[in-house]
């Protein structure tokens, strides 16, 4: 089976004031394609930075990644920009859409930075919108949704360009549980219907029990990891985390 | 489809749009001024040209005498031979003179020496005599009232100014005559103007004939103008005419005329460049700080486009088409306010504009100036997006601000107003002047812009505690609220300087040069002047019957030829021409004060009077490398050299505005302000000059000055006194300050809409430390307060840095000699006035407040909740 991200000896280190900060201590990890990976651990683990490098929005101090079929270290900026504009989706805990943009203008924005929006980016939209339920938003602003209908329209805009991986920063963080279990309904389907593979940052047991794999870190290195299919309810995955994390 | 770029940029107008119009407004205000000056200027010169036009007329070629006054006239009998060439469509002679015309005074009073009180006063004025018939088709006139003349005896044309002067009416008749012998004649047309005093005289228009019986000469003229058949080359025919007539008679083409105007209306286009450039620079500060605040406040918004894909090009295109849509609302809104305001003015001065008048270049510079000006404002923003990561989408912390580089401007500051003093020591004269007003000026204004980030955070911290007492504020609120923003609040403090700047250059300018304590001890009682000459025993006689006159000296003042013209000197001295000054030097000594900077005086006055002898002005020294016991080498009347040695280097300010204020250059067509002084007896010898046109007198204690004026005035001179002088002057200069000041305060207008940006950005970004400082317990009131309190600090700072500024130019303007003025101001007294500081302070601190006032008050007035949603979002 063939992987859709592959890490190998990352580390991360950045200065705070006089400080050297080591945020990732060579790392190792797979992902296969179309698989759901939660990484989780607890704050300063390092689990947002990992994330963040995959995404190509920041450069490793040491290690090789390789992401939706792309080996980014010897990438230019141009070529992370369009990296990120064509091969990865992203979603991110404040939803971060643009706020003087309608859903529609969101969700299609990709396509418009990457000069190709066109008919088949229209119909794909509008497929997005009803499959998301949010098309009577369409022409909504998001100051006037709610918390879970703007982070809908962050999944669609995340999909719109059809990337074979879908990276999440701590999705439902900002939900209430209805909003969020509605998020994950959704994004399953999304994600089963475009057999995307998703790697996804959380604390939430009840977020990473629907992933297919957890990946504990502690310290900025892996600590362990463990499937998710055998485990029943959230208490149990929250032990299982705890026992690693420690 | 529209760009994605532009598509966000207009999105973000119609989501945020009260910064982008007050920007849009800032642009608009600032390329309405640069429309409204060009019109001005433009209409000025419209003005200007059809004045000289008026005077000078259509004619194609002018013949004059090369002889110099009074042998130069042409006879009358060369009009009619002019007249008769085939290439000749049409020829008009013009005799110039004074008249007089009698008038019965207002105010009866009259001096011992005059005549009995009923009896009218003779006034002079300068008079043309024309034949009505061809001089009408080669000079169009305009009458405000009546006719032309038409040819008969006994009719007179007056213009508006002569008629208001002898209150004279249309159908009046009039005394006038050559002061020995007056007749009547009859008012049959009152032209319009002069519009423009300084460039055309009061004028009276009489028949050829006529003037010249009254002159009991024979008819001769001062001027042919000739009209030349279609076809015609002109510049060949006026060389081939030149070539037949001789050197006695010079044939000039129109053309020159023409070329002349537009070598002397050159520096309004320097005065409107600089004018543009001083509210460019006010824009573009603007523009970047509304610009730069936006970026700041959406950086993390172009951190989330950058983390789906946006290249760092896109969204520096995102950010100048930003600033495409502010250059374009406020360019095509300053461009058609401007023209309504110039419009506007124009039509409500009548009696400076004859017409209105907007030309391309002004229109291209003022769209030039929203241009230039939008460019510059986008550099430091476009830059600051340039350098965004993706990381900024997620980052937690804004950067804090260096203060070591707040220092460090502060030190670059203070090492540029070194240099713009080392520059004012370079020793050549004329490469310090260009050197200083090309790089100096400039170094100034960016010395004290660069030292103000510094001394707000320096004022912050010494006075944060005395503005927080003074507010009703705790002190710790104040703490670093201007400093988290130092370079925001630098360009606000730089935008406010520039308005500030100007208006206490220009003031304190204006009050040196009309309170000037030495003015009135370089002047004698009274400055006498005559268009042509008259014999100097005369001048002596005239003083003899007025017993009130203590001391009389006549002076020539006509223009001479270097025999040898070795030094090229540039626009500011004429390269082969100058004025002698011809006095008696004992009498002149008792008059008038001369400074002097090489020589011993006692030994110059002798040398003097010795012969061969001149005083030259410090202006030969420096330009022309000239110093005593040199020999300088003029062409005397004959055309032959003679050798003068100079035997003073000498400045008189007094001297120099006394032909300014006569206007003695221009009676002789040339601009030679920078005179050799001889004595009469070498004008005599040498040059012919047997005649005097100017005098200075002084008067015995006790005398009624205006009924000695009176009194000379009957003897055909025009006079005026110290106090007459210093208070034209006065006018001249405060009319121009006015209208600087103008300038100044809408340029202070502009950058108060740049404070309004600034506080409207900083009120949002410390939304939510407002909505903290609300739910504990901080009242509207207090916000409000410390609002206005950021606004004071930037006002504070500003209206000092800018009144010291100015103070600074001022001085430095006093010490760029000659520049504008055309007269040394050196002797003026230099002090450190705390007025102009304190009207500086005094000026921007409420206009900050206004412009602070709303934004201040929208913040204070939202609610908590809002305050804090909108902070944590």
């Amino acid at each position: 089976m063939a992987y859709a991200v592959k890490v190998s000896g990352l580390s991360k280190s950045y200065r705070q004031g006089s400080r050297e900060v080591h945020a990732l201590r060579d790392i190792d990890l797979t992902v296969q394609d179309g698989e759901f990976v939660a990484i989780m651990g607890a704050s300063g683990s390092g689990k947002s930075t990992l994330l963040h490098l995959c995404a190509a929005l920041d450069r490793p101090t040491a290690g090789t990644i390789e992401a939706a079929g792309v080996s980014l270290q010897a990438l230019s900026e141009k070529d992370l920009t369009l990296f990120r504009r064509r091969r990865i989706g992203i979603i991110f805990q404040s939803f971060n859409l643009i706020p003087t943009l309608t859903a529609r203008e969101n969700i299609a924005l990709p396509a418009l930075l990457d000069g190709t929006f066109g008919p088949r980016h229209e119909a794909h939209i509008e497929h997005l919108l009803a499959m998301l339920k949010i098309d009577h938003r369409a022409e909504h602003r998001p100051d006037a949704m709610s918390g879970g209908e703007q982070q809908r329209v962050a999944i669609a805009r995340a999909l719109v360009m059809e990337p074979p991986v879908l990276f999440a920063d701590e999705p439902t963080g900002n939900l209430d549980s209805n909003s969020a279990r509605q998020f994950w309904d959704l994004l399953d389907q999304a994600a089963g219907q475009f057999k995307t593979t998703i790697v996804m940052v959380t604390h939430e047991p009840g977020a990473a029990l629907h992933a297919d794999r957890v990946v504990v870190l502690r310290d900025g290195k892996v600590s362990g990891e463990f499937p998710v299919e055998n485990v029943d309810d959230s208490g149990e995955l929250a032990s299982r985390y705890q026992a690693m994390a420690r | 489809m529209i760009p994605v770029s532009l598509h966000l940029a207009i999105r973000q107008w119609r989501a945020r749009a009260l910064r982008p119009i007050l920007c849009t407004l800032a642009i608009a205000a600032a390329v309405a001024m640069v429309v409204c000056v060009g019109a001005g200027f433009d209409s000025a010169r419209a003005t200007i040209t059809q004045t000289v036009n008026n005077m000078l007329g259509t004619a194609d070629i002018h013949v004059r005498s090369a002889a110099r006054p009074p042998a130069n006239q042409v006879p009358a009998r060369l009009l009619e031979s002019l007249r008769r060439r085939p290439e000749v469509a049409r020829a008009a002679g013009r005799l110039q003179a004074q008249l007089a015309i009698a008038v019965v005074p207002a105010d009866s009073s009259t001096a011992p020496a005059a005549p009995a009180a009923a009896e009218p006063v003779l006034k002079w004025f300068y008079t043309i005599g024309i034949d009505p018939h061809n001089d009408d088709h080669l000079r169009p006139k305009h009458y405000v009232a009546g006719h032309g003349l038409d040819g008969t005896a006994g009719q007179i044309v007056l213009d508006q100014s002569v008629a208001r002067e002898v209150r004279a009416h249309l159908g009046d008749t009039i005394r006038v005559g050559n002061g020995q012998a007056l007749h009547p004649a009859t008012v049959v047309g009152i032209l319009e103007g002069p519009a423009i005093e300084l460039v055309q005289k009061a004028t009276v228009l009489v028949r050829d004939q006529d003037l010249a019986q009254d002159l009991g000469t024979p008819l001769e003229y001062s001027v042919i103008d000739l009209e030349l058949q279609h076809g015609v080359d002109l510049q060949a025919y006026a060389k081939t005419l030149q070539e037949q007539l001789g050197k006695t008679l010079s044939v000039v083409p129109a053309t020159e005329g023409a070329a002349k105007m537009e070598r002397e209306t050159r520096p309004l286009d320097f005065a409107l460049l600089i004018l543009s450039v001083v509210s460019g620079i006010c824009a573009a500060l603007i523009i970047g700080t509304t610009l730069s605040v936006g970026v700041q406040e959406r950086i993390r918004q172009f951190g989330q486009l950058r983390c789906l894909g946006a290249a760092r090009g896109q969204l520096v295109q995102m950010l100048l088409a930003d600033a495409l849509l502010l250059m374009l609302s406020g360019t095509a809104l300053g461009m058609v306010a401007g023209w309504g305001i110039s419009h506007l003015l124009v039509w409500r001065l009548p009696n400076v504009f004859l017409a209105y008048h907007l030309s391309a270049w002004s229109l291209l510079t003022a769209a030039g100036n929203g241009l230039i000006a939008t460019v510059l404002g986008s550099l430091i923003p476009a830059w600051q997006v340039w350098r965004i990561s993706p990381m900024q989408a997620v980052a937690t912390m804004g950067h804090a601000v260096r203060v070591r580089q707040v220092w460090v401007a502060g030190a670059v500051g203070a090492m540029a107003l070194l240099v713009q003093v080392a520059l004012w020591q370079i020793p050549q004269r004329d490469v310090r002047l260009w050197t200083y007003l090309i790089v100096g000026i400039p170094l100034v204004f960016t010395g004290y812009a660069l030292l103000g980030p510094a001394i707000l955070v320096v004022l912050e911290r010494v006075a944060y505690r005395v503005l927080a007492a003074a507010l009703g504020l705790r002190a710790p609120l104040l703490r670093q609220a201007w400093s988290r923003t130092p370079w925001r609040a630098g360009a606000m403090i730089a935008a406010l300087m520039i308005g500030i700047t100007l208006f206490t250059t220009v003031r304190e300018r204006g009050r040196q040069l009309i309170t000037a304590g030495s003015f009135q001890q370089e002047f004698p009682d009274l400055m006498l002047y005559r268009i042509f000459g008259t014999p100097p025993d005369a001048v002596r006689i005239m003083g003899g019957k007025i017993p009130e006159i203590a001391a009389l000296s006549p002076v020539a003042a006509f223009p001479v030829r270097f025999r040898k013209a070795p030094f090229r000197l540039g626009p500011l001295l004429p390269e082969d021409s100058t004025l002698f000054v011809a006095s008696d030097p004992a009498n002149f000594r008792q008059l008038i004060k001369l400074e002097f900077l090489q020589g011993d005086p006692d030994r110059a006055y002798a040398q003097l009077e010795a012969g061969n002898a001149v005083f030259v002005s410090r202006e030969y020294q420096a330009a022309r490398g000239i110093g005593v016991g040199d020999t300088i080498t003029l062409e005397t009347a004959a055309g032959q050299a003679v050798d003068f040695t100079v035997a003073g280097v000498v400045r008189s300010p007094g001297m120099d505005i006394a032909k300014h204020y006569f206007d003695v250059g221009a009676a002789f067509r040339d601009k030679a302000v920078n005179s050799v002084m001889g004595s009469t007896a070498d004008a005599r010898k040498y040059f012919g000059q047997d005649r005097v046109n100017l005098a200075m007198a002084n008067v015995r204690p006790g005398a009624n000055v205006p009924a000695v004026r009176n009194a000379i005035e009957r003897f055909g001179w025009q006079t005026a006194s110290a106090v007459e002088m210093k208070e034209r002057i006065a006018l001249v200069v405060q009319r121009f300050v006015d209208a600087l000041s103008v300038l100044a305060l809408a340029a202070m207008g502009i950058a108060s809409l740049g404070v309004a940006n600034m506080v409207i950005a900083s009120v949002y970004a410390r939304r939510y430390e407002f909505g903290i400082l609300r739910a504990i317990g901080a009242g509207r009131g207090q916000l409000l307060r410390l609002v206005l309190a950021e606004a004071s600090l930037i006002a504070l700072t500003a209206g000092a840095l800018g009144a010291i500024t100015g103070l600074h130019y001022a001085f430095m303007a006093a010490r760029v000699d000659r520049l504008f003025l055309g007269f040394n101001t050196d002797f003026l007294a230099w002090y450190m006035a705390w007025r102009p500081l304190l009207c500086g302070v005094a000026i921007t601190l409420p206009l900050a407040w206004l412009a602070a006032l709303v934004p201040a008050w929208r913040g204070a007035s939202t609610a908590q909740q809002v305050l804090l949603a909108g902070g944590r979002a």
